[in-house]
C-alpha cells in the first residue's frame, strides 16, 4: 500500500490543560503557503457530527490551496474534554481564541480567516469582532438569529423522536417544553440556551473584518440582509448563493459532502489572500 | 451471572491521540484510567458505526470510552480507513476485508506501544457487523459488543426505512394530530386537507407497513426453507461465524433498541444460534426500550452506557481467563 500525499497529512494533537482539553487537527500548507491561517469553527452538537466530514474536506482544499488550517472541537463537543450540559457559550469563545493561538504559533502567518459554519458562524463573527487579527471571514449558511436557531433545531428534534420511537409521547413532552434540555442527542444547559436565544447578528454595530464572504446553501432572507448590514458597515462584503443540500440536517450515511459550496470559499479566499 | 452496578468507578480519565498505519494513517483516541490499568483487562477497540468519524452517533462513543476507562480499560476509539481523519487505503477493497485489516494494525501498534495482548471489540450499526466478522478471524479477540448490528444488506435497509417512513406518520396522524385541538376541530369540521391526509395515510403509512409485512414474511419462509441446503449464504455465514465464536468462547453482547431493523435482522438469519450461545452463557442479549437506533435520547444514552458498563464488569472474570 503506498502512503497518502503529505500535503493531506493531518496532525491531530490535544492542547489545553488536562481537564480541559481541547482536540484539535492541524493542516499543513502545500507550497507557496499564504500569509493567512484559516481556523474553521465548527457547527454545535448534532450539526458537528454532520458536517465533520465537509469541515475535514474543506480543510484539505483550503491546506492544498496553501493555506493553514485548524480544527478544533469545542469543549463537551467531538472528542474534546467536558460534557455537553456543562459548557457555555463563553467556552467555545476561549476554544475559538485559543485555537487562533495555536495556528498563529504553528505557520507564523501575518493574519488570520475565521471560516464558521452555523452556530460556528455567530461565533466567528463575534470573535472577528473583538479582535484585529482578524482580517476576513466566512459566514457559511449562519445561524443570523439564535431564537430562530433553536426553534428550528427543536422542530427537528421533535420530528426525529416521531420518526424513530414507536412511543413518544413522554419524549415529545419534554422535547415540547419552552426551554428543552437535550436537542437532538445532546445535552443544552440553561446558560447555554440562554446564550445563543440572545445571538443576533443584524444587530453587529461594526464590520468584524474587512473582507466577508456570506455564503448560502438555500434561500435565507436574514443572511442577505446580515450582507447589507455588513456592507452598511463598509466592509467588503459579498452575499453567494450556492445551491445545495442543507448539510447539517443530512444524514452522515449519505456521505455528502457540498462541494460547490467548499469550492466558492476556497476561490473567495484564494483571491482575497492572493 | 451478571454483577450489579456497584463497582467503584476507578479515577479520571486520561486521552491521548493515537496514531498507527502501515502506509495509510489510521487515527483514534486512546482514552485510560490515570492509575495505573490492570494487566488481565483487554483493550477495547471502538469500530465506526457507518461513516460517522470516531465520537460515534451523538458522540456516544466518548461517553463509553470515558466510562469503560474509568472502569480500568484502555479504549481506542478507531477511525478505520477513509473515515474521519484517517486516510484512505491506496487500493479499494471490501469493506469487511478493509476493517479486518486496519483492525489488525490497531492491535499491532497496540501491542507494540502498550503491551496490550487481548481485545474486546465495539460497534454500533455496520461497526456490529465488523465487530463480528473481526472476532471470528482473529483469536486475540475475547469479547465483542454489537449495538444494533446492522447496514449490510441493501435490502434490510429498505425495510429500516419504510418502517421508520411508516412510524413517523403513525405517530404524527395517530398521537400529535390527534392530540392537538386545533388540527383535530379543523379535520371535524370540514377545515382539513383531506387530500393530503388520505395520500399521506395510504402512501407513507398503509403502502409502507404492507411493504414492510411483505418483506418479513418472504425473509421467513426464506429462511425456513433454505436451512442446510447451501442457498442462503448471508444466513449459513452468520451461522457458522457465530458457532465458530462461540466455541472459541468469545463473549458477546448484542444490544438492539426497541424495533430495531437489526434484531429483526439478527433473528432472522441466526436466531437459533443466538439462543444457543446464550444459553451456553456465552452470549447475552439486551433489548432497550423506547430508545432508537442512533440514541436520540439522553436517556436512552445512559441505559447503554450501564448495559455495556455492568456486562463488561460481570465477564471481567471471563475475559481475564480467555486464551
Amino acid at each position: 500500500m503506498s502512503s497518502a500525499p503529505a500535503a493531506e497529512m493531518i496532525e491531530p494533537f490535544f492542547m489545553g490543560s488536562a481537564d480541559h482539553q481541547i482536540f484539535a487537527c492541524y493542516h499543513m500548507p502545500a507550497e507557496p503557503a499564504r500569509d493567512c491561517g484559516v481556523v474553521i469553527c465548527y457547527p454545535a452538537w448534532q450539526e458537528y457530527i454532520r458536517s465533520h466530514r465537509a469541515c475535514l474536506q474543506l480543510a484539505q482544499r483550503l491546506a492544498r490551496a496553501g493555506f493553514p488550517v485548524l480544527r478544533a472541537d469545542y469543549l463537551g463537543t467531538g472528542d474534546s474534554a467536558g460534557d455537553s450540559a456543562a459548557v457555555t457559550l463563553d467556552d467555545w469563545r476561549a476554544n475559538l481564541r485559543a485555537a487562533i493561538s495555536e495556528l498563529r504559533d504553528r505557520s507564523g502567518v501575518g493574519s488570520i480567516c475565521l471560516v464558521g459554519l452555523r452556530l460556528g458562524a455567530s461565533l466567528a463573527a463575534e470573535i472577528a469582532a473583538s479582535s484585529r487579527e482578524i482580517t476576513s471571514l466566512v459566514l457559511w449558511d449562519p445561524a443570523v438569529n439564535g431564537k430562530q436557531y433553536l426553534e428550528e433545531t427543536a422542530i427537528e428534534h421533535q420530528e426525529a423522536i416521531m420518526r424513530f420511537l414507536a412511543r413518544p409521547k413522554d419524549a415529545l413532552k419534554h422535547a415540547t417544553e419552552q426551554r428543552p434540555s437535550e436537542l437532538l442527542g445532546f445535552a443544552i444547559g440553561a446558560q447555554m440556551f440562554d446564550q445563543i436565544m440572545a445571538i443576533n447578528m443584524l444587530a453587529a454595530r461594526r464590520s468584524p473584518a474587512a473582507d466577508i464572504l456570506v455564503v448560502e446553501s438555500h434561500t435565507d432572507e436574514p443572511a442577505k440582509e446580515l450582507t447589507n448590514v455588513l456592507l452598511g458597515y463598509g466592509a467588503r462584503a459579498r452575499h453567494q448563493h450556492v445551491e445545495c443540500f442543507k448539510l447539517w440536517t443530512e444524514s452522515v450515511d449519505k456521505g455528502l459532502v457540498p462541494l460547490p459550496v467548499l469550492n466558492a470559499i476556497v476561490d473567495w479566499l484564494s483571491e482575497v489572500h492572493q | 451471572m451478571m454483577k450489579p452496578m456497584t463497582e467503584p468507578v476507578l479515577t479520571s480519565v486520561i486521552e491521548e491521540v493515537f496514531v498507527c498505519g502501515d502506509g495509510h494513517q489510521l487515527i483514534g483516541i486512546l482514552s485510560y484510567p490515570a492509575t495505573r490499568p490492570d494487566d488481565d483487562l483487554p483493550t477495547v477497540i471502538m469500530l465506526n458505526a457507518g461513516l460517522l468519524h470516531r465520537v460515534g452517533p451523538n458522540r456516544v462513543y466518548v461517553t463509553i470510552a470515558r466510562a469503560l476507562a474509568a472502569r480500568g480499560f484502555p479504549v481506542l476509539r478507531l477511525d478505520l480507513a477513509g473515515i474521519g481523519e484517517s486516510s484512505p487505503h491506496a487500493e479499494t477493497m471490501p469493506m469487511l476485508d478493509s476493517v479486518l485489516a486496519d483492525v489488525r494494525i490497531a492491535m499491532a501498534a497496540l501491542a507494540e506501544q502498550r503491551g496490550a495482548q487481548r481485545f474486546l471489540l465495539l460497534g454500533h450499526c455496520s461497526g456490529g457487523i465488523a465487530s463480528l466478522v473481526v472476532a471470528e478471524r482473529e483469536p486475540q479477540i475475547v469479547g465483542a459488543v454489537m449495538i444494533n448490528p446492522e447496514g449490510v444488506n441493501q435490502e434490510w435497509d429498505t425495510f429500516d426505512k419504510q418502517r421508520k417512513v411508516a412510524t413517523y406518520y403513525a405517530n404524527f396522524y395517530g398521537r400529535n394530530a390527534l392530540a392537538n385541538s386545533d388540527r383535530l376541530r379543523r379535520f371535524l369540521t370540514g377545515r382539513a386537507d383531506y387530500r393530503t391526509i388520505i395520500g399521506n395515510l395510504f402512501k407513507h403509512l398503509i403502502w409502507n407497513r404492507i411493504a414492510a409485512f411483505l418483506f418479513r414474511t418472504r425473509k421467513a419462509i426464506d429462511s425456513r426453507t433454505s436451512v442446510g441446503t447451501g442457498a442462503n449464504t448471508e444466513r449459513e455465514q452468520a451461522r457458522a461465524m457465530l458457532k465458530a465464536v462461540g466455541e472459541r468462547g468469545t463473549s458477546l453482547l448484542f444490544i438492539f433498541t426497541e424495533g430495531s431493523t437489526g434484531y429483526d435482522y439478527v433473528r432472522m438469519i441466526a436466531g437459533d444460534e443466538i439462543d444457543r450461545l446464550c444459553a451456553n452463557g456465552v452470549a447475552r442479549v439486551e433489548i432497550l426500550q423506547n430508545a432508537d437506533h442512533i440514541f436520540n435520547l439522553l436517556s436512552s444514552q445512559q441505559r447503554l452506557v450501564e448495559v455495556i458498563g455492568a456486562w463488561v464488569t460481570g465477564v471481567i472474570p471471563t475475559l481475564s481467563q480467555h486464551q
